[in-house]
């Protein structure tokens, strides 16, 4: 490996940071309706983290609860790992109003996450 | 048939998709995505087969839509597709109704598949029985399964109607063969009971010893063989009918019990202490005279006259003999439809032949010789010399009796008379004597007619 003086960021933007097993468990081999499905993803993840972030700058935890988990679904199907853990936290603390102090580093997270994925999305797939 | 029509409810719009474009890989599936719980509640009418549902719908809960489709129609089938891991959650919802729960995960796929494959199995499975049902009620019409046209058959078919209509207990006697066990089929098949379950007792089959955990069921344990639990007959048939025939072998410690069920309408398992309502039809039948039996202390009284409800008496062949021909070409022409075999007639011989025996056994023995006659018969038509009668035993009871001449005589001619309906012109013709000679043992007393 050559990146060894990389720092943290620059690790998370070298590796795949999702992973279409699971994706093509359920819809096949088909590259158009791969490309279909990612799209769709783009698109609704990306509505549901804009929502999320309102939600959480307005401080409305329960909203945050039903939105994560919301977004669970799409993060595990993607084969998003590093936001597996991260996801389910902010689920649990919107929804049981806990560790609220330290949402905002999840919060951080899951953005840089989300952005490095669609990036990485539309370089391989050709994405507008 | 009909397509295997899935509605799925699911406000993530790729996850929904996902479902969607999943389950339409199988080419009977007709799937249809709904993104609320109201949109779903509103196309019920469109029937659908199975609704896979996300627990988290933005305008109502999961219990909320379980609920009305249940109360629209319980038997759709609702499979939970849901990312909830709460246990007690999943639990709520499958005592609510839910089909299954699954949880969005990589084995999502499988486990929708698996249970869309067993819901439309069992569904397949229901109409099968629903049909096989309705065939059985078609089955046991009266008509299709009493054939006659005697003024003893159709007194029973007045009565069969009267026993369906009611949940009177009906008591069924006749010879051996006079087919009490279609009667007491066609009763309940006809009646409100008819797609619950018809259960048969033969009294006469059963040891004494194993007749009250047979009839009552019995715990496990409750005595040496009892293994396992066990369901009586009666429980077997609730809702339903039992038809205990041959209740005159019932022995009387039995009687006493089953007159106990009958009074109580419950019953409680051998060794078991747990008491079970019953709403039971019973219908019974006997080849005995039970007020005979009665008389002679093998049957208790107080049984009898619970059992005897509405009494249907099924007269023997020989008493119906307008009945003989009829019933015989009947038999003839199903059993060539059953072989294939070309259509077989009966000559005028063969037709002499049946009319003048005198079947002890009845319509099943009627039934058995002219079967063997269409597999004797060298070309299309049954002659007499095809049938074959082997009982003979009617007529030695006959002579069995010691009486006086003028006794045989009397007995002769009301045999004949129940034979012919009563048609006393007939029946002087037939035995070759002046109709007078019957119409002045009438008068005198010495004949009744009924």
């Amino acid at each position: 490996m050559v990146k060894l003086n990389l720092n943290k960021n620059n690790i998370m933007e070298e590796k795949m940071h999702y992973n279409l097993s699971n994706l093509k468990n359920m819809v096949g081999d088909d590259p158009d309706v791969i490309l279909e499905f990612i799209n769709l993803f783009v698109d609704t993840s990306a509505q549901t983290l804009s929502d999320l972030n309102n939600a959480h700058n307005a401080k409305d935890y329960p909203t945050v609860g039903s939105l994560a988990h919301k977004l669970k679904s799409s993060v595990d199907l993607m084969g998003i790992e590093s936001l597996y853990d991260t996801i389910r936290i902010i689920e649990r603390s919107g929804k049981e109003q806990i560790n609220i102090p330290s949402l905002p580093d999840h919060f951080s997270k899951l953005n840089d996450v989300l952005e490095i994925v669609y990036r990485q999305m539309k370089t391989d797939f050709n994405l507008k | 048939m009909d397509p295997f029509r899935i509605f799925i409810v699911e406000d993530d719009k790729l996850y929904g998709e996902l479902l969607t474009f999943n389950l339409s890989l199988n080419p009977d599936y007709e799937v249809e995505l709904f993104a609320t719980g109201t949109e779903c509640i509103n196309n019920l009418f469109r029937n659908p087969s199975a609704i896979s549902l996300d627990f988290s719908l933005p305008d109502m809960s999961g219990f909320e839509v379980i609920e009305r489709i249940k109360k629209y129609n319980s038997e759709i089938p609702v499979v939970i597709v849901s990312g909830q891991e709460d246990v007690s959650t999943a639990v709520q919802l499958l005592k609510q109704g839910a089909y299954d729960y699954i949880v969005k995960d990589e084995d999502t796929k499988d486990r929708l598949w698996n249970s869309m494959k067993n819901i439309r199995e069992n569904q397949k499975l229901k109409k099968e029985i629903s049909e096989l049902k309705e065939e059985i009620v078609k089955k046991y019409e009266y008509s299709s399964i009493i054939k006659g046209n005697s003024n003893a058959i159709m007194r029973a078919f007045k009565l069969m109607e009267k026993a369906s209509n009611t949940n009177i207990t009906v008591s069924i006697s006749g010879e051996t063969g006079t087919g009490k066990e279609l009667v007491a089929k066609a009763i309940h098949y006809n009646s409100a009971r008819g797609k619950k379950p018809f259960v048969t007792v033969n009294v006469s089959a059963i040891p004494n010893d194993l007749i009250e955990s047979e009839l009552f069921g019995h715990e496990k344990g409750s005595f040496t063989g009892a293994s396992s639990r066990r369901i009586g007959k009666f429980e077997e048939a609730n809702k339903g009918t039992i038809f205990l025939d041959e209740i005159a072998e019932m022995d009387l410690n039995m009687q006493t019990k089953l007159l106990r069920v009958l009074q109580e309408k419950e019953v409680t398992r051998v060794g078991g202490n747990q008491v079970i309502k019953l709403d039971v039809r019973v219908i019974v039948a006997t080849h005995k005279n039970l007020s005979e039996e009665v008389r002679k202390g093998k049957f208790r009284e107080d049984l009898y006259y619970r059992l005897l409800g509405l009494p249907i008496e099924l007269a023997p062949l020989r008493e119906r003999s307008y009945d003989i021909l009829l019933l015989a070409k009947y038999f003839v022409d199903e059993f060539c439809k059953e072989n294939k075999m070309p259509k077989l007639i009966l000559s005028n011989a063969a037709q002499e032949k049946l009319m003048k025996y005198f079947y002890p056994g009845n319509v099943r023995e009627l039934k058995a010789i002219v079967e063997l006659a269409s597999v004797m018969a060298n070309s299309n038509v049954i002659e007499a010399e095809d049938l074959t009668f082997s009982s003979t035993k009617g007529m030695t009871d006959f002579l069995l009796e010691e009486t006086t001449l003028r006794s045989y005589i009397q007995k002769i001619i009301k045999h004949y008379l129940e034979k012919y309906d009563e048609n006393i012109i007939l029946v002087a013709q037939k035995l070759d004597i002046g109709k007078s000679t019957i119409y002045r043992m009438i008068k005198n007393g010495e004949i009744e007619l009924k």
